[in-house]
């Protein structure tokens, strides 16, 4: 879509220009695009030239919108939209809505339904992000909630799918994860070129193969968004590959009586997740893995997700309302730089 | 003893300073791409870009979106949609931060050297 050459580096390592002391040359292209109902933002360099990195781009572009075609529920020759309309029936699905079913089937279980792919129906009812965003009547909530619960879709095996009692899915809680490990594999698989690639899928963010060529300087900087000032941060991860997933209250909400009414539902009482917790980030080398965490650990709130975390060695980062910033144990195996103080938090090592 | 500069020092001389001019020439070239400039999108097609510097005081008006570019800032001032998610985002300082309006489909974002050693913010 929109596709521009943001530098070309010529690092030399005994020039002592530039800030890396790389002695490799990168071509970077950044593609700009929509997908997913968000906007997408990935940077692809190489080593060889600015057509490679630009033709891996497009690839990459092309891939994510095959994927949003694939996972969309509003899109009618989406697969999605075709078992949520198949009344009940056992519905064909491609590969890739199958896995990521799969996945999202996965994660539902192992949080207990924290985390839930058939939280369409509430979603639906309040409207939140639309025109139509509303509190609905404690009625209409109870019987939405007659049709949420993961264990309504059935997988049958030969990418056949089927849902139960009325349930729909929507997968927009793990999509874009599964978009972010589609173009790591992507990368990794193509071995014609030393990739190294940054990829802003709206609250994820997908890296590989380290910001530089060498060593020592190829560490991603990834800053954790202050909930009160997007543009800042309260804290840095850094690392070379991985994905890093944030969930929070502080973009998609509306405010009715003073209350703050946010996109991230509980699935145990169908209102948005009142946990004390403003945003949870989730750091790990499955995207789709912290895409479906962030959201559940965010349910689960600080205690119960905290002890998530340390008992399946999850790297993760709470930020509390009273501005209260936790790390788990596992964060210890990235770099971790907390820069909150100014703007109020306190870090609770 | 005293020693003389002789014919072939002046050219080592020279050719040294000459080297030093170009080094200089590619540090000026250099710092004039370390420029910040903020990009207005719609639909995908360019609608304006801006270079900001201290004195830059503008505001762009689109259908549905109103955008304020003040000194090497940039922020979504206002719009119309009905998740004021772009508004929120709040200020832009440094190059690689955008406001995106997904209803309007209007990208405000800011292209230059990333002066900050933060990659990408995540939220």
């Amino acid at each position: 879509m929109k596709r521009y050459l943001a530098a070309a580096m010529l690092l030399l390592a005994l020039s002592g220009c530039g800030s890396s002391g790389s002695s490799t040359q990168l071509y970077t292209i950044t593609e700009d695009f929509f997908a997913m109902d968000t906007y997408m933002s990935v940077d692809v360099s190489s080593e060889k030239s600015e057509s490679a990195a630009e033709d891996m781009a497009v690839k990459i572009e092309q891939r994510v919108n095959q994927l949003d075609a694939a996972l969309s529920r509003t899109q009618q020759a989406g697969d999605l939209y075709k078992l949520n309309h198949a009344n009940g029936q056992p519905t064909e699905v491609s590969d890739d809505t199958y896995t990521a079913l799969e996945k999202a089937l996965e994660y539902a279980e192992t949080t207990n339904g924290a985390f839930d792919p058939t939280m369409a129906p509430l979603t639906d009812l309040w409207g939140i992000g639309t025109d139509n965003a509303r509190v609905p009547a404690q009625s209409e909530i109870d019987e939405a909630l007659t049709h949420v619960g993961y264990q309504n879709v059935k997988l049958l095996g030969n990418n056949q799918v089927q849902l139960l009692n009325g349930a729909q899915v929507d997968l927009g809680g793990i999509g874009k994860g599964y978009a972010g490990d589609i173009v790591h594999e992507m990368v990794e698989s193509d071995t014609s070129d030393q990739w190294h690639v940054l990829a802003r899928l709206s609250g994820n963010i997908e890296m590989y193969g380290g910001k530089t060529a060498d060593s020592g300087t190829d560490d991603w900087n990834i800053g954790i968004a202050d909930p009160d000032d997007n543009t800042d941060s309260i804290a840095v991860v850094s690392l070379r590959d991985g994905s890093v997933v944030t969930s929070g209250d502080y973009e998609r909400f509306f405010e009715k009586d003073g209350k703050r009414y946010h996109h991230i539902f509980d699935p145990a009482t169908g209102y948005p997740a009142d946990s004390g917790l403003r945003g949870v980030t989730v750091i790990d080398s499955c995207s789709t893995k912290a895409d479906a965490l962030t959201t559940a650990l965010f349910v689960m709130g600080l205690d119960k997700g905290m002890k998530y975390c340390e008992e399946n060695e999850i790297a993760a980062v709470f930020i509390t309302s009273d501005k209260q910033v936790y790390t788990t144990s596992k964060t210890g195996d990235c770099t971790f730089e907390f820069l909150g103080e100014k703007k109020g938090y306190t870090y609770a090592e | 003893m005293r020693n003389k500069l002789k014919f072939g020092d002046f050219i080592i001389i020279g050719v040294v300073l000459a080297m030093a001019g170009a080094l200089a020439a590619a540090l000026t070239f250099h710092s004039s791409g370390d420029k910040l400039y903020a990009e207005v999108w719609q639909n995908d097609t360019l609608i304006e870009r801006v270079q900001l510097n201290d004195a830059t005081d503008r505001t762009i008006k689109l259908d549905g979106n109103t955008i304020v570019l003040s000194g090497k800032t940039a922020k979504m001032a206002d719009a119309d949609c009905r998740d004021q998610v772009c508004v929120r985002t709040g200020t832009l300082t440094h190059a690689g931060q955008a406001a995106v309006c997904l209803p309007h489909r209007v990208v405000l974002k800011l292209v230059g050297v990333n002066d900050s050693s933060i990659d990408a913010v995540v939220s």
